[in-house]
């Protein structure tokens, strides 16, 4: 069956190039619209309960989807720059989406003084048209730097700085918005150029712009790079020029399937996905490796691989053969690959479960490309000039992996349990430094350290505040709550307690409007404090206007806020100290407030914390998966276990170099354990799979993971080093989650090289292994296995398992299953086909009986060693099981319960067969 | 004799047309319409109303003291008024006030005859606004201004901030909304008539006198009675920024129109402040100079009052206004409190 569909390809290139040419052109159709979602969003789950409060808080009190551009001057204060910024103020009222801009020309102050003994009071705005002489400038200056409402906030304290704050219209749906506002900002400042030492614009468009910017220059980038490592990776292992063109052109089609249909069903492409391409080029390349190393094996082997039945064709029979021997892995791979990037949509936020529907569908598109492309290509290519030998040679011929087998086979023959126990000692170690992970998901901190973006967004929080906003917003059930003395007095107490967090740049609420109106009203000398009755309170507010007051306190004075600005990118740091400030406002404001800190960035940071336990979940689902399908792959639970250790050494291995390292768990680097889990265990299935295989024939367990080792060595070591450097490409990438991905990955693919490769075998040698896709597709007579007395009192499943833990051998017409004057200690039983037995005296030569399926030979050299009485040659194919004693004792300990009962039955026929001999020839044997 | 008679008639007579035409035409500074192209929204203007024979060529400044002299010269004017302070989410905050306006003639040593006049906002509620006053007095070209908070003690608080500052005391009126602009300070420029929503309108363009391009803002007088019952206030980008629209007018006296609610909306911010005017009284009684003191200030206007007119003749003009508030307030002086 699975030769069938491999075969498809070859059989009927037309229809199936038609197909393909049909789906890709189709899905094609798909790419124009393709979306890129860079909203912050996104990285916010769902079912965060904060956004319901968010929402409110917001709708109540303002967006905080703020634009800062940046002024920064050692001449700030002349009447040129003034000028100047005047005009800058005045084009950004114009645009388009703007719906307000709060600058130093906006502004109003309240300034108290006292005249002719009397106080008086100057409520007015802070500029009034452009100065025309310094003399104005100054006192502006001096103004503006009196008012510690704007100190920190909109100028710096030396005041060579000052910020203007573009807050957006209602942001329409239209994912173009930002970016174009981003544009037309830059533009303005443009023709500033030159104009101010610094000006610069950082918020919400630039963040939204320079994701969007850097995830197609990622896309431009690292596709194109990775086709090309993959191609001189090929090229330098194997040498072959087909070799490296069949994944590229899989890896092609794969791409335009899987952003075509992202394109159809609107699911947007994001930083995650940008890594998309790289990935289906690597992974997608690793099974293409095992294909035509199985193609090129075949071809060598091509006469003898008994395939002659199924196809003439010497290259369909190599792909014959390469679907025997790499068809069930491959679809394992697929699987398995594809579950481990498809567990990622547990996690709950947008990000992640759109890169996981991308790439799930990417991994299990390859696949359906794989099996009907690859076969098709290899049967139109073939060797493109080189001999089977020439082309075998390619794939086993190689010194590298060779060198490196040798220097694992010293450890494994040598050191065998010292190698384990290092490991483990390894292992211990990394686990305990995964304990010291911590998780962080601040947008910001994709990007790198030396990024201009975040250079800027430093300075501000340097010389101004940070352009990060959250919101401590406090109810009351009474009207009026927030004009009593007694309640401001909490809020300046929640304020003070975060300045003394020391964490956060600012904070500002109505407390400091009335600390400043009072100042201004007792007189020079007063220092900031609150008013002490609420009559008091209530008349100074009468010297804002509402629009003055709506971010900080409800109309009705139900609500008050407290704006805290903070530059904080580390999510782990930051859920602390909201953590800390939540539990003491709470204690603060006692039972008549209730109280909520509130922040998109707070809700995108809090969502690192489900991002672990998503990622956690992930895992132990893949790993439980993988485990049980191993399990039944290998009808044993200590197949399942031994095919996971490849897969969780690296694991352990990778995370506590993270935690070493203190490389956080973000996005990209919480998805490496489950993709790396999916991708290593290709080369472990390889590896198991041909073990069984060559255990069905041999006792020598030893040999058969030397010899499985030898075979899937270079493939394997290819492809993990093919996979290493294609990882190692998304170092280049314009995000630091990407690249922090990126080398995780590529360190966990070289890990795996060891664990497959010099941990695994050792093990191996210690398990006998059967296939359950083995035992299915075993082509048996059932009427001869019930008829068979060695199979008595067994089911279907275990008759089968027990052949296959067998030694199942096939013997030519002619070919001898025993020899007279032999010794050994095996008997025989006939599956199929017809022996006869001949035995040999001198020069007579006599058939004392035709042996048939289900018929039993050699039993009594099962009991003893002794010399083999008669020969026994096959006159048809026969398929012919051997039961060597010291083998079955065994395989006693991996399979007790069937080898049991066997010998129960085995017991029982040499019974008979006594009985037999006693009543017919009482004296003598055969 | 006779026959030179009519000819010297019909020539005196043009003479006296020319000379009337003449003194028409110099007393006018400027005559006719003058267009001033300004970007500027929303000036709804459905369609240009023929010019009224009677204001053909009037010029815009003639027009606003024209609109002036009829409807605000009336010196004692006592009103109950509601401001209604709305935000952009439409919550509601109500403030209850009294205004008290005199103008007085006096002869100043230096200046001459002048007027004075005073102007006084007293909040009557909500609670912790009651007995906040705004003090304003006009003195010739001189305004000065001075606020009492109650609750910071009894002191006279000098406002410095400009006249025409916007956002006044909380709400979007500037004082000089309040107390009315002085003709003095700008320019005027009459635009084309125009019908607005069925009524004709005269258009009057207000310039300052520092910046003869900024359009500060535009008058929309009825030509029916000269009551400018709409102003659009531009910003420096001459973007409609908000707009002033009178309501509810009711001709009081003689040809004076008041209007009973008016309406100053920030079409920028979103939003809108109404005053309500519940109670007019015109009467030198109601609005005694000694109310104008810091003295009864202190003394009073945490008090709620009850009048007796000193000279027990009915005002000249009591009027109850604004049906949705309107209440018979009557003002009576109780015990301290």
């Amino acid at each position: 069956m699975m030769a069938s569909l491999f075969l498809l390809g070859a059989r009927h290139r037309a229809i199936v190039t038609a197909l393909v040419v049909l789906v890709t052109l189709l899905t094609a159709l798909g790419l124009n619209d393709l979306k890129i979602d860079t909203s912050f969003d996104s990285l916010i789950p769902e079912d965060d309960p904060g956004r319901l409060v968010y929402r409110k808080v917001m709708g109540e009190f303002g967006s905080d989807n703020k634009t800062i551009i940046y002024i920064g001057d050692d001449e700030l204060w002349s009447t040129d720059k003034l000028s100047r910024l005047e005009g800058l103020h005045t084009s950004l009222k114009r645009l388009d989406h703007v719906s307000r801009v709060d600058s130093l020309f906006t502004l109003r102050t309240i300034e108290g003084a006292t005249k002719d003994g009397l106080p008086s009071v100057s409520a007015q705005a802070l500029i009034s048209g452009v100065p025309t002489t310094q003399l104005q400038v100054d006192e502006i200056k001096r103004r503006a730097l009196d008012n510690p409402l704007y100190i920190g906030n909109l100028f710096s304290a030396d005041g060579d700085a000052t910020a203007m704050i573009v807050t957006m219209a209602e942001s329409p749906q239209d994912v173009d918005f930002n970016p174009a506002l981003y544009a037309d900002i830059e533009a303005l400042l443009a023709e500033q150029t030159g104009g101010f030492d610094k000006l610069f614009q950082v918020g919400p468009p630039r963040i939204n712009e320079e994701l969007r910017s850097s995830i197609a220059e990622d896309f431009k980038l690292l596709g194109p790079l990775s086709a090309m490592v993959l191609i001189l990776s090929i090229l330098l292992f194997m040498r072959s020029g087909l070799a490296a063109l069949i994944p590229l052109v899989t890896s092609a089609l794969t791409i335009v399937w899987t952003f075509g249909m992202l394109g159809w069903t609107g699911v947007p492409l994001n930083l995650l996905s940008a890594m998309i391409p790289s990935l289906i080029i690597v992974i997608g390349s690793t099974e293409d490796t095992h294909m035509m190393a199985a193609f090129f094996r075949g071809l060598a082997n091509s006469d003898q691989s008994g395939l002659d039945a199924i196809e003439p064709n010497p290259k369909h029979r190599a792909i014959a053969y390469m679907a025997l021997h790499t068809g069930l892995p491959l679809i394992l791979t697929v699987m398995t690959t594809a579950l481990g990037f498809a567990s990622n949509l547990f996690s709950s936020i947008g990000l992640i479960q759109d890169f996981a529907i991308a790439s799930t569908f990417a991994i299990v598109a390859n696949g359906v490309i794989t099996v009907m492309v690859v076969p098709l290509l290899l049967s139109q290519f073939g060797l493109l000039g080189l001999n089977a030998e020439q082309a075998a040679e390619k794939v086993y011929g190689n010194s590298i992996s060779n060198r490196i087998i040798a220097s694992f086979r010293v450890s494994q023959d040598k050191f065998p349990l010292v190698t384990l126990g290092v490991t483990a000692v390894l292992c211990a170690f990394f686990t305990y430094q995964a304990s010291k992970l911590y998780v962080t998901n601040d947008p910001l901190s994709y990007f790198p350290e030396d990024r201009s973006l975040i250079q800027e967004t430093r300075l501000i929080h340097d010389e101004l505040a940070g352009i990060k906003v959250f919101f401590v917003s406090l109810e009351s059930a009474r009207e009026h709550a927030f004009l009593e003395p007694e309640n401001l007095r909490k809020i300046d107490d929640i304020q003070k307690f975060m300045d003394k967090q020391a964490v956060y740049d600012s904070t500002i609420s109505i407390v400091d409007h009335l600390e400043y109106v009072n100042r201004e009203f007792q007189g020079e000398f007063a220092q900031l404090s609150l008013p002490k009755t609420r009559p008091m309170v209530a008349q100074y507010l009468m010297f804002f206007h509402r629009s003055e007051l709506e971010t900080y306190v409800s109309h009705d004075y139900k609500r008050a806020n407290i704006i805290v600005r903070h530059n904080i990118t580390d999510s782990h740091t930051l859920n602390k100290y909201i953590e800390e400030l939540q539990l003491a406002v709470d204690k603060m404001t006692g039972p008549e407030l209730t109280s909520q800190v509130v922040g998109e960035n707070l809700m995108v940071n809090q969502a690192a914390e489900s991002l672990m336990i998503s990622q956690i979940k992930a895992l132990g689902l893949l790993l439980v998966l993988i485990f049980i399908l191993m399990s039944i792959m290998f009808t044993s639970i200590k197949g399942g276990i031994i095919a996971m250790i490849p897969s969780l050494i690296p694991i352990m291995l990778m995370f506590g170099l993270m935690g070493f390292l203190k490389i956080p768990l973000n996005p990209g680097t919480a998805m490496v354990a489950v993709i790396a889990v999916g991708i290593a265990i290709d080369g472990t299935i390889h590896l198991l799979a041909r073990y069984q295989e060559l255990c069905s024939v041999t006792s020598d367990y030893k040999g058969a993971v030397k010899e499985a080792v030898g075979e899937v060595a270079t493939p394997l070591i290819i492809s993990s080093l093919a996979l290493s450097f294609g990882f190692g490409i998304l170092l280049f990438s314009n995000f630091m989650v990407v690249a922090q991905f990126g080398a995780l990955a590529a360190a966990t693919m070289l890990i795996s090289i060891f664990a497959n490769l010099l941990i695994t075998p050792i093990i191996m040698e210690r398990v006998r292994l059967v296939c359950l896709y083995h035992i299915v597709a075993l082509k048996l007579d059932n009427a001869v296995l019930d008829r068979s007395s060695l199979f008595k009192d067994m089911s279907n499943y275990q008759r089968r398992k027990a052949i296959l833990i067998s030694e199942l051998h096939e013997f030519h017409p002619g070919e001898q299953l025993v020899r007279q004057g032999d010794t050994g200690r095996s008997m025989y039983m006939i599956l199929a086909g017809e022996a006869n037995v001949i035995r040999h005296d001198g020069d007579e030569t006599r058939v004392l009986a035709e042996l048939h399926a289900g018929e039993i030979f050699g039993e009594i050299g099962y009991i003893r060693s002794i010399e083999r009485t008669a020969d026994v040659t096959a006159s048809t194919i026969v398929t012919a099981l051997r039961f060597d004693y010291e083998r079955m004792q065994k395989d006693l300990k991996f399979f007790p319960n069937i080898i049991a009962q066997m010998n129960n039955n085995i017991s029982a026929i040499l019974g008979e067969r006594l009985a037999d001999v006693l009543d017919e020839q009482p004296n003598g044997s055969i | 004799m006779n026959e030179p008679l009519p000819g010297c008639a019909i020539a005196l007579g043009l003479v006296a047309i020319l000379s009337a035409l003449s003194v028409q035409a110099a007393t006018d500074s400027d005559t006719g319409y003058e267009e001033f192209n300004v970007v500027t929204q929303d000036i709804e203007v459905e369609r240009s109303a023929e010019p009224l024979t009677q204001y053909a060529n009037a010029s815009g400044e003639t027009l606003i003291k024209l609109m002036h002299d009829q409807h605000q010269q009336y010196p004692y004017v006592y009103e109950e008024q509601s401001m209604v302070l709305i935000d952009r989410q439409g919550n509601r905050e109500t403030r209850n006030l009294r205004r008290y306006s005199r103008v007085d003639e006096v002869i100043d040593k230096d200046a001459g005859a002048m007027q004075i006049a005073r102007y006084m906002l007293v909040f009557d509620s909500p609670n912790d606004l009651k007995g906040v006053v705004l003090l304003a007095e006009k003195k010739g070209d001189k305004t000065s201004q001075s606020i009492y908070l109650p609750a910071f003690g009894k002191v006279m608080i000098t406002n410095e901030g400009d006249a025409h500052a916007e956002n006044f005391l909380g709400s979007d009126f500037s004082i000089e909304n309040l107390i009315g602009e002085d003709v003095k300070d700008y320019d005027y420029r009459r635009q084309r008539d125009a019908m607005v929503e069925g009524m004709a309108y005269f258009i009057v363009d207000v310039f300052g006198k520092s910046d003869a391009n900024r359009l500060l803002r535009r008058h929309f007088i009825r030509q029916d009675n000269l009551y400018g019952s709409r102003t659009d206030h531009y910003d420096d980008l001459g973007r409609l920024q908000k707009r002033q629209s009178n309501h509810d007018l009711t001709q009081v006296i003689g040809s004076m129109w008041r209007a009973n609610m008016i309406l100053m909306d920030d079409k920028q911010t979103g939003h809108q402040s109404l005053l309500k005017i519940n109670r007019r009284v015109f009467s030198a009684d109601y609005v005694p100079l000694e109310y104008f003191t810091p003295q009864w200030l202190y003394q009073n206007t945490m008090k709620e009052l009850q009048y007796e007119p000193a000279d027990k003749i009915a005002p000249q003009s009591t009027q109850r206004t604004s049906q949705e508030t309107s209440q018979a307030l009557s003002i009576k002086e109780v015990a301290d409190r």
